[in-house]
């Protein structure tokens, strides 16, 4: 360093530590992306009533769907998510030897995919279909996972939950008339 | 005699690789698996690096058994969200939603950590699954149905075991009956779910259940103020309570641990909407017990119904005013 300006050195320290900010900061990066984008979340009124046919935990019904016995027994809404899960690490071998993991580089990523269908069915047969997916992906590090698989899988959900809930709502006159209809298809319709 | 150090460098490494393979059978699958119950795979396959780790996998809490490296074992789980968990300094975990007869694969790796390395468990689709499981070995001894007591683990005993606390809602809110799923629903919102005891550098030292669970805790100490105040104002709207927050964290220093519990919750009534916070704290010098943890979750639970009432009362225009 002797014979270096003093900015210079300065500049140099400078770069030492906005290279250490952003590996630490890139050890932390997590992504999720939601779609389809909706306008914001359902009025709080909306409420679709039919019989609800979902198997999972109701934590991640859609806040909208009122199951109700006393509905018309043709027309059934189901609810169904399904999750795909990735990963991809570093060799090992450069993972033991990368010093710049020590300062959180990350050593791999994993990615979670979760789709929900809602599908609108009358007399078994499938009249109206809704779907999102969210998309998330997070770093692993040397100084542990950040969000769980389990805790990106909750976030997801719920997130699918108030997506489908907004399109359900914004289409409500259309499912609740599908779900009401004395018979579907009524002529003209569709 | 330049021999014997290598040697003993190496002797350790050998030690290590060797102590922990599986050494049950090669791996077949199951002939008759329980029909009410979902199969699941949990298998590692053979590697250098990490060898001589093994990890206990656990089951919704349950300790099923330590997954070594080219190890498997077979659990069966009652349908339901099933969460399968690990841990060495990191904490992996990953959750199904277990369909009786169906049958997973979930496959554990390693990776490097600062002192040891990191366990991984990710669900893999079942035709990657069955080939890669085919060269691992039975671990043997693994509680296959998740017993607990007799036929399984025993429950840990003594500081390290889960904090169980009970809670009566009737010392908070009284015994008024609280409203039907018609008109009040209590949905959890939570994103992330925090209930952990933990120690200085935020070491995990055990959960924390409560009996009944949080989200019945909140129904009852929210259902009884809404019928308070639906008795007062005559027929009112359908409610619903959004549960965002109810954690337990127990932040420690040197000297203390601050046992805190926090609930936020959003109630919806009549196209409005209110937030409704509480933050319960309780310091202890001596140990986050059960009973202060049941002090700092009465507390919350106290500042719920009070401001529940509140802002059940401001979004029902009938309701009369009370100062509370």
């Amino acid at each position: 360093m002797r014979g270096r300006e003093p900015a210079v050195r300065e500049f140099a320290w400078r770069q030492r530590a906005l290279v250490f900010a952003a590996l630490l900061c890139a050890g932390c990066a997590a992504t999720l992306r939601v779609t389809p984008e909706v306008a914001g979340p359902p009025p709080a009124d909306c409420v679709v009533r039919a019989h609800v046919d979902y198997a999972g935990n109701l934590d991640y019904l859609p806040s909208v769907l009122v199951d109700d016995p006393s509905a018309d027994a043709d027309s059934v809404i189901r609810y169904t998510h399904e999750e795909q899960y990735g990963s991809s690490a570093l060799a090992t071998g450069v993972q033991l030897v990368n010093p710049l993991h020590l300062i959180g580089m990350p050593t791999g990523s994993s990615d979670l995919v979760v789709v929900a269908r809602l599908d609108v069915m009358r007399r078994g047969e499938v009249v109206r279909s809704f779907a999102a997916a969210a998309v998330m992906s997070r770093n692993d590090t040397m100084f542990g996972e950040g969000e769980t698989l389990t805790e990106m899988r909750r976030r997801g959900l719920l997130l699918l939950k108030d997506n489908m809930s907004s399109q359900v709502c914004a289409d409500r006159a259309t499912t609740q008339a599908i779900l009401d209809a004395a018979t579907w298809p009524a002529s003209g319709a569709r | 005699m330049r021999v014997l150090p290598k040697l003993y460098a190496i002797l350790p490494a050998l030690l290590l690789l060797t102590a922990c393979a599986a050494t049950g059978p090669k791996f077949e699958s199951e002939a008759a698996p329980p029909e009410d119950r979902a199969t699941v795979y949990v298998y590692r396959e053979s590697g250098f690096v990490g060898g001589g780790v093994a990890y206990t996998v656990s089951a919704n809490g349950v300790e099923i058994a330590a997954l070594p490296a080219g190890g498997y074992f077979v659990y069966h789980a009652a349908p339901g969200e099933v969460e399968f968990t690990a841990r060495t300094e990191a904490k992996t975990s990953v959750t199904i939603d277990a369909r009786a007869g169906a049958t997973y694969y979930i496959k554990g790796t390693i990776g490097v950590g600062f002192f040891v390395g990191h366990p991984h468990l990710t669900v893999v689709p079942n035709d990657v699954g069955a080939k890669e499981i085919a060269e691992c070995n039975l671990v043997p001894g693994a509680n296959t149905e998740g017993a607990v007591g007799p036929g399984g683990p025993a429950a840990k005993q003594g500081p390290f075991a889960t904090a169980r606390v009970t809670i009566a809602p009737a010392d908070i809110v009284g015994t008024v009956a609280v409203p039907g799923s018609d008109d009040f629903d209590v949905i959890d919102r939570r994103a992330k779910v925090v209930m952990e005891r933990t120690t200085i550098g935020h070491t995990s030292m055990s959960g924390v259940n409560f009996e009944p669970g949080e989200i019945d805790l909140v129904r009852a100490v929210v259902g009884r103020e809404l019928s308070t105040v639906r008795g007062e104002s005559g027929p009112a709207p359908r409610v619903t309570c959004l549960v965002n927050e109810f954690s337990v964290t127990t932040p420690a220093t040197m000297l203390y641990w601050d046992v805190t519990v926090d609930i936020v919750l959003t109630l919806q009534a009549a196209g409005q909407e209110r937030e409704v916070r509480a933050h319960g704290v309780k310091r202890t010098y001596a140990w986050p017990s059960e009973s202060v943890i049941k002090d700092a979750a009465v507390a919350a639970l106290k500042t719920i119904a009070k401001e529940s009432s509140q802002a059940l009362r401001a979004m029902m225009p009938s309701a009369p005013e009370v100062s509370r």
